[in-house]
């Protein structure tokens, strides 16, 4: 036994660069504290662990247990007896008390703290409602959902994944309302998940989808807890990983990219009529393009004749077809996208100043771009915007549907849209129809999809998805 | 995916596949016998589909143990007659795919005037007919009620626009050339309609649902009756001209608009319209997909890449050396040998509340035996 705590102590020992290690002596035997340096917090080690010990060295301590008992006040002592054990917690920013050689020690949880304080997420701003957002740490990241969830049936269950990073994951849910096949089918799919390690919640994400729906995002994603809490209360799963601000959701459906957490705030007919907008925008910005192609290339008839003519006086100098000169247009305008996104942010707004206006209107000065493709190209990157977790996808599927339409013409877009729908229409993401509630319609589902009822008109959850509770809301409340 | 089907989905399925098809060609032909009568003969063939339609709906509701309609044959006729029947079917739904085909190539050629190449036409579609052949019949259920409303939104747009310049008294007199030639061609032309014929493959997927029958018949009803307005409409606008007119569907609509403030706008709504055609094309090829599936004895949950490819190659091919079209037409309308369909198209409704209740009996009275125990 004392060989195996040796080696216990030495290979921890043998961390090197960042170990600290104090020994002091007690009335009984001496006592090692090993803590790993930046994973823990300075003041809690002193106050908490090196403190009491010191307090407690006039006491007889003898045992891992007389530590526990006599010496750790922390919250979340725990007596480890594996090496594993040991080194879990070490690593995780525990601090490990060994007495004298004895085979256990005691794991002091003294996490470091440190980390970006809660914020407006900067992908999900909001005019009306909570202003916090996620961050990096999972105790925090449950905290902000527990502060809202005050019930027992709120269950977390805490995973490990990951090789060389064993990247701590939440699975949260409510267990009167989430399906039980649901979780066992999130918890089964992330325990088998073996990699070298988990970096962010995307990477979760990637073993939640279904491998054959790759193209779509099958998996709903959200910085604010808020937004995880509503759908923790309609029956979803949500999966918080360790050291990522985005939680993930499961399932997801399509409608909930309509969606934005300040309809909820708003009264129902506004939050409709922004919902309808972001519909026929998205729509407008995926099939714009192509139609304009299409109808220059091989359909001008459906023109009306006066439009027809500030078309044609317009594309008449251009020296690309129509179809080349949309495609430019769109590359010109992901390319811009790209470099904005990964510009310094100092000169990011300049830049992409410089590069939308001086550009396009410099082209279209020089007679190499029309004045229509530049206008629909900017609208249609624009509107695309409005369903903000799918835009790079429809980014994609609006240049497949220009060359289909610049190819092919209505022929070829009617065929591409009624594969693309037909696709989309057969994916399910746990059980759940994707394009739920429209295709399959599903009458009370529809309260919260494009047009949005009041409340006290929402009695039942969404019924695509599958729950153990349907019942949002007692008929009485309805007024 | 779930395959269970809802009466509404199949209603709407229904209400989009029995109009459509019967825009193209069908009403010249169909003019060339009754004249501007040959509304009439629609109304009669449609009278007789009803009374089919209501007796296959009777076998939903009788077919208590979701058996499919391969069960019933096996448990009723046989597996051998079984087969040839299914054999009759996947001819007389692979000829009709074909000429829908053709027609709306014809309607492309004719609307959109792109001369559109044969094979860069129809291999897009044969592409997209072997994906929703693989889908399942769930997957046109769900795209129907996606599409219902965009598509009969834009139909209602197309027919309001073109009945403000239709002069209805082109339709009198009425039965001026007497009864015999509507009936006549109401005869020679029912290959045609029996577009229920798609519901023998949902049998198994389907359980009716409380007021079935009125949703179900009432979506019948109104999808025959938008499709003789239409025609009405087609002879209240083009009267003696009707003879001649080819594709119907985009000759409708076109003195609605005014070309030089909107465009041929309507041209917009045909497009939107062409989705039920491939719906109901491709629907088609899935029901012969099925068909193979029962001929060549393919396990229930399998799908074979080859049934895929032996219903939509042929469909690439043969049209290229053979107008399929004119010599359907001809076969089957002036020459009158629709009738040899009538086995699938009335004979297996009318039968089917018969077979599906014995073959359900039958499968109720399946006694299982307790595997004796050795000891």
């Amino acid at each position: 036994m004392k060989s195996d705590m040796d080696t216990s102590k030495k290979k921890l020992l043998s961390f090197g660069n960042g170990l600290r290690l104090r020994t002091i002596k007690t009335a009984g035997k001496s006592i090692d504290i090993f803590s790993l340096d930046a994973m823990v917090s300075d003041k809690t080690v002193s106050d908490c662990v090196i403190e009491s010990v010191v307090r407690a060295a006039g006491q007889k301590i003898t045992s891992a247990q007389d530590v526990f008992d006599k010496v750790a006040f922390g919250v979340g002592a725990e007596i480890c007896v594996t090496y594993e054990q040991m080194l879990k917690k070490f690593l995780n920013g525990n601090s490990l008390i060994f007495c004298g050689d004895e085979n256990t020690c005691v794991a002091v949880d003294t996490r470091t703290t440190e980390g970006r304080s809660i914020a407006q997420p900067p992908t999900s701003n909001v005019t009306k409602g909570p202003r916090e957002g996620f961050v990096e740490s999972v105790q925090q990241n449950i905290t902000l959902l527990r502060k809202r969830i005050k019930t027992t049936d709120f269950k977390i269950e805490n995973l490990s994944v990951g090789k060389y990073t064993d990247t701590v994951i939440a699975v949260c849910y409510v267990d009167t309302i989430a399906a039980r096949t649901t979780v066992d089918m999130v918890l089964q799919k992330i325990r088998a998940i073996n990699i070298d390690g988990i970096v962010d919640s995307s990477y979760i994400a990637g073993f939640l989808d279904n491998p054959k729906c790759s193209v779509f995002k099958m998996v709903g994603s959200t910085e604010k807890p808020d937004v995880v809490v509503s759908r923790l209360l309609e029956g979803r799963v949500a999966i918080i990983v360790d050291g990522s601000p985005i939680v993930l959701t499961v399932p997801y459906m399509f409608v909930e990219d309509i969606q934005s957490p300040e309809d909820y705030y708003d009264a129902p007919i506004i939050a409709s009529m922004g919902r309808f907008l972001r519909v026929f925008s998205a729509l407008a910005s995926l099939l714009l393009p192509a139609l304009y192609v299409t109808f220059q290339l091989y359909n001008y008839h459906i023109i009306p004749a006066k439009f027809l003519i500030t078309i044609l006086s317009s594309t008449d100098p251009i020296p690309f077809t129509p179809f080349a000169e949309m495609i430019v247009v769109l590359v010109l305008f992901d390319i811009l996208r790209e470099a904005n996104a990964r510009m310094p942010s100092i000169a990011g707004l300049s830049l992409s100043i410089i590069g939308a206006v001086v550009l396009g209107d410099a082209a279209v000065r020089a007679g190499l771009l029309s004045a229509p493709a530049v206008m629909i190209g900017a609208l249609s990157s624009v509107g695309l915007y409005t369903i903000p977790d799918n835009t790079l996808l429809f980014t994609l599927l609006r240049l497949f549907l220009v060359l289909i339409g610049g190819m092919m013409g209505l022929h070829g877009m009617i065929l591409s849209i009624m594969f693309l729908l037909s696709y989309v229409i057969s994916l399910e993401t746990f059980g759940t129809p994707y394009l739920a509630p429209f295709a399959p319609n599903i009458l009370s589902d529809r309260k919260d999809a494009i047009m949005k009822k009041k409340l006290t008109d929402q009695i039942k959850r969404p019924l695509a998805i599958k729950q153990d509770n349907v019942t949002r809301q007692e008929e009485s409340n309805e007024q | 995916m779930n395959n269970k089907i809802k009466t509404e989905q199949v209603a709407m399925m229904l209400m989009l596949i029995v109009p459509v098809g019967k825009y193209l060609s069908l009403p010249s032909v169909l003019a060339k016998g009754a004249g501007r009568d040959y509304w009439i003969s629609i109304i009669l063939v449609f009278a007789v589909d009803f009374i089919c339609f209501l007796a296959f709906m009777w076998a939903l509701k009788l077919n208590t143990e979701r058996l499919s309609i391969k069960d019933i044959f096996d448990r009723t006729i046989g597996q051998a007659a079984g087969k040839i029947l299914f054999a009759i079917m996947f001819i007389y739904i692979y000829m009709r795919a074909a000429v829908i085909m053709e027609s709306c190539l014809e309607l492309f050629s004719v609307t959109f005037a792109v001369k559109t190449n044969w094979f860069a036409f129809i291999i897009p579609i044969a592409a997209l007919s072997m994906f929703m052949a693989r889908k399942g019949m769930n997957n046109f259920a769900r795209l129907s009620e996606m599409l219902f409303v965009i598509i009969y939104l834009s139909f209602g747009i197309m027919l309001f626009l073109s009945s403000r310049n239709a002069s209805f008294s082109n339709i009198k007199p009425i039965l001026d050339d007497g009864f015999q030639p509507v009936l006549e061609t109401a005869a020679k032309n029912t290959f045609w309609f029996s577009d229920f014929s798609f519901m023998a493959f949902i049998m198994r997927d389907y359980k009716p649902e409380k007021k079935y029958a009125i949703t179900l018949s009432g979506a019948y009803i109104a999808a025959m009756a938008v499709t003789v307005f239409m025609n009405i409409l087609y002879i209240a606008l083009f009267d003696q001209l009707a003879v001649q007119s080819q594709s119907v569907l985009s000759k409708v609509s076109q003195f609605s608009v005014k070309l030089t403030t909107s465009g041929r706008v309507d041209w917009l709504f045909v497009s939107i319209m062409l989705f039920t055609l491939f719906i109901k094309a491709t629907l088609e090829f899935f029901c012969c997909n099925e068909c193979l599936h029962y001929i060549f004895n393919v396990k229930k949950h399998k799908n074979p890449y080859w049934t895929n490819i032996a219903v939509a190659l042929p469909m690439i091919i043969v049209p290229v050396f053979v107008n399929v079209k004119d010599n359907i037409f001809d076969l089957f309308s002036r020459d009158g040998y629709g009738f040899v369909f009538w086995v699938i198209q009335y004979g297996l409704p009318l039968f089917s509340p018969l077979m599906t209740y014995i073959a359900n009996k039958k499968e109720k009275a399946k006694v299982i035996y307790p595997r004796r125990v050795e000891e």
